[in-house]
């Protein structure tokens, strides 16, 4: 099926305008403040003022307009082509066998008017389409994506009826997944501590008084602006995740997933399930104490997109995983869980080192720093505790062609993906576990992805590696 | 167990990786000569010392006589490391595309590293004589096409 070109809605002026606007910001700016500075802060200089900022405003609409002018697309020759540019010229076609989605993104002007942009992803394109149209009504979407069924069904299918699986993430959890999130809740309490520690240990009692006259000339004046700094940066983190976050839904849609999400900036994306290479339940140190986990997907070829494209779901008790993904995801449902561990003489391998290197660094601060006395030690005993916790979360799982491998560093996290969708995998030995008798194994699943068990024993390593190697025959002998 | 891979590096590897060695001992004596005339001290010519025999006498003959690697019809496997030594398998119908690079250092040895890009990113295969790595590389390629079409 061919199309006519087809013009963009006419609140595409209003969205390249603004584009228009903020790329000449700087310019403006600096028109702004000559012309006031050249002659002191007048009537007049704020009249010359005004009227610069006129002149840029109705050059932008003029720019916008004429780049909505100019601007066409259509769906033809199995291919997606559209043209933009007055002077120069730009025409871009992608071809209909590389589209892998068309994503829509509404902002808060595509929102103001009802519209969407429409980004053609492909597989070699950034977290920009290749081509993106900024301002698309409902109806034109509608066509666009009937344009591209006609070619390439697989990628677009008729709007559906009945109700499909669908999750949706509560203010409540959405609340707590924001508070919870990033490691810089957890670097705050203990930094906090640390400056409490290292206060006390300068020996002074004058912290209460001087907190209540607030004078910011002694050290202690420094701690709190860093403290205050912290919980400003905490608070605009936690209001960022709420915004990214807010009204987050997944939807199983045929052999995609569609996942919106957003407040200011609401954002679709399709994922084709086909390029999801493997599940990873993550359990920050905020989330872990009360069994909740964020999800998210391996995505082949996604990997440069920020971590908020790759989340599959926010916020989940740990126990809902495995329902979740048998209802949004079935082709990767697996039990987070009952996994099997490395041998117990594994355990003073994970601890052991860690706790070398920490007295070292511990000792070394001790010996540079005199004056800070003898605390820095703590790090090897604290050290030791890291390795014992990444002792008790390795395992590792492989059953009906499906592979289960967990480990930690700070948050703990468990990859689930079918062993026949594994980009590499490897074994490896150290000298000392071959003396042992235990090896490392290692997979690959996409560009940000992978996991680690390390110290098992060197022949159930092996087998699973072999087993790795023939995941078609694991699953025909399972199922 | 699957038997292990069987081909060897291209013997001038070891020179190659020797050059390394030396270049890389290049920036230790001078950082050695600095720290000795700012903190004086005779230890300091250790560091050269050091780089020298772990970068051009012992690793390089040790990563040459750990290589191995087998491309068969239907996975690449290898097998390097010194200290620590990783086997390796990446499935031929995962691979995307192959190719040859040869920088400076391998032009004077004769030599090519074939480099297989994955989704998961890139696998080496290096210092192989030019011509072999060329016919490797047109292998793997024809393989990664068939294994599609499987």
């Amino acid at each position: 099926m061919s199309s006519e070109p087809a013009k963009l809605h006419p609140a595409a002026i209003a969205v390249l305008a603004l584009n228009a606007l903020r790329e000449a910001a700087l310019p403006i700016i600096v028109l702004l403040f000559t012309a006031i500075a050249g002659s002191g802060l007048d009537t007049a200089a704020l009249r010359r003022g005004l009227l610069y900022l006129a002149i840029g405003v109705a050059a932008a609409s003029l720019m916008g307009f004429l780049r909505w002018l100019s601007t066409s697309y259509r769906v033809e020759d199995g291919g997606v082509h559209a043209r933009t540019g007055f002077l120069l010229r730009k025409e871009t076609t992608v071809p209909l066998s590389r589209v892998q989605g068309l994503d829509t993104v509404a902002g808060p002007v595509q929102r103001l008017f009802g519209v969407v942009a429409v980004h053609v992803q492909t597989a070699g394109g950034g977290a920009k389409g290749e081509i993106v149209l900024e301002a698309v009504g409902p109806e034109a979407v509608e066509a666009l994506r009937e344009g591209v069924r006609a070619h390439r069904p697989e990628l677009v299918e008729a709007a559906p009826a009945t109700a499909l699986p669908e999750r949706r993430l509560t203010r409540r959890d959405g609340l707590i997944a924001a508070v919870t999130a990033g490691q810089l809740g957890v670097i705050l309490p203990a930094l906090a501590g640390g400056l409490q520690l290292l206060s006390g240990s300068f020996g002074n009692q004058r912290g209460v008084e001087d907190a209540s006259r607030l004078l910011p000339d002694s050290a202690f004046g420094w701690e709190l602006a860093a403290v205050g700094l912290l919980i400003i940066a905490w608070g605009l983190s936690v209001a960022g995740s709420l915004i990214a976050f807010a009204g987050f839904t997944v939807t199983r849609d045929g052999e995609r997933l569609r996942i919106r999400r957003g407040l200011l900036q609401r954002t679709e994306v399709a994922v084709p399930i086909r390029r999801i290479h493997g599940v990873r339940v993550v359990e920050g140190l905020l989330r872990r104490p009360f069994g909740l986990t964020a999800l998210r997907v391996e995505i082949a070829g996604y990997a440069a997109e920020a971590s908020a494209a790759r989340t599959l779901y926010p916020l989940l008790r740990r126990a809902d995983v495995e329902p979740f993904l048998a209802e949004l995801l079935p082709e990767l449902a697996d039990d987070p869980g009952h996994l099997t561990p490395p041998p117990a003489r594994a355990a003073r391998r994970y601890v052991l080192p860690r706790a070398l290197s920490g007295a070292i660094v511990g000792g070394a601060a001790c010996l540079i720093f005199p004056a800070i006395a003898w605390w820095p030690l703590l790090l090897a005993p604290l050290a030791a505790l890291d390795g014992w916790l990444d002792y008790r979360a390795a395992g590792w799982r492989l059953r009906d062609g499906r592979l289960a491998m967990s480990s930690r560093t700070l948050a703990w996290s468990t990859l689930l993906a079918p062993a026949a969708r594994l980009q590499e995998h490897a074994i490896a030995q150290t000298p000392l576990q071959r003396r042992a008798g235990l090896a490392d194994v290692q997979v690959a699943v996409g560009k940000a992805g992978g996991a680690q068990v390390r110290h098992l024993e060197a022949d159930v390593a092996g087998d699973l590696w072999e087993r790795l190697r023939r995941p078609e025959r694991t699953s025909k002998a399972a199922g | 167990m699957t038997p292990e891979p069987s081909r060897r590096l291209a013997p001038s590897a070891r020179w190659l990786w020797r050059a390394q060695g030396l270049i890389a001992t290049i920036p230790a004596i001078v950082a050695a000569g600095w720290l000795r005339s700012e903190q004086g001290g005779a230890l300091w010519a250790l560091l050269p010392v050091a780089v020298f025999a772990l970068g051009v006498v012992a690793v390089p003959e040790l990563r040459w006589s750990r290589w191995r690697y087998e491309v068969r019809d239907a996975e690449i496997d290898l097998r390097h490391g010194t200290v620590r030594i990783t086997r390796t398998l990446v499935p031929m119908l995962r691979v995307q595309h192959v190719d040859t690079t040869r920088g400076p250092l391998d032009q004077l040895f004769g030599l090519a590293t074939v480099v297989v890009h994955t989704a998961a990113g890139t696998t080496t295969i290096p210092a192989l004589e030019t011509a072999e790595a060329g016919q490797l590389r047109d292998r793997i390629a024809a393989l990664a096409r068939t294994a599609d079409e499987l």
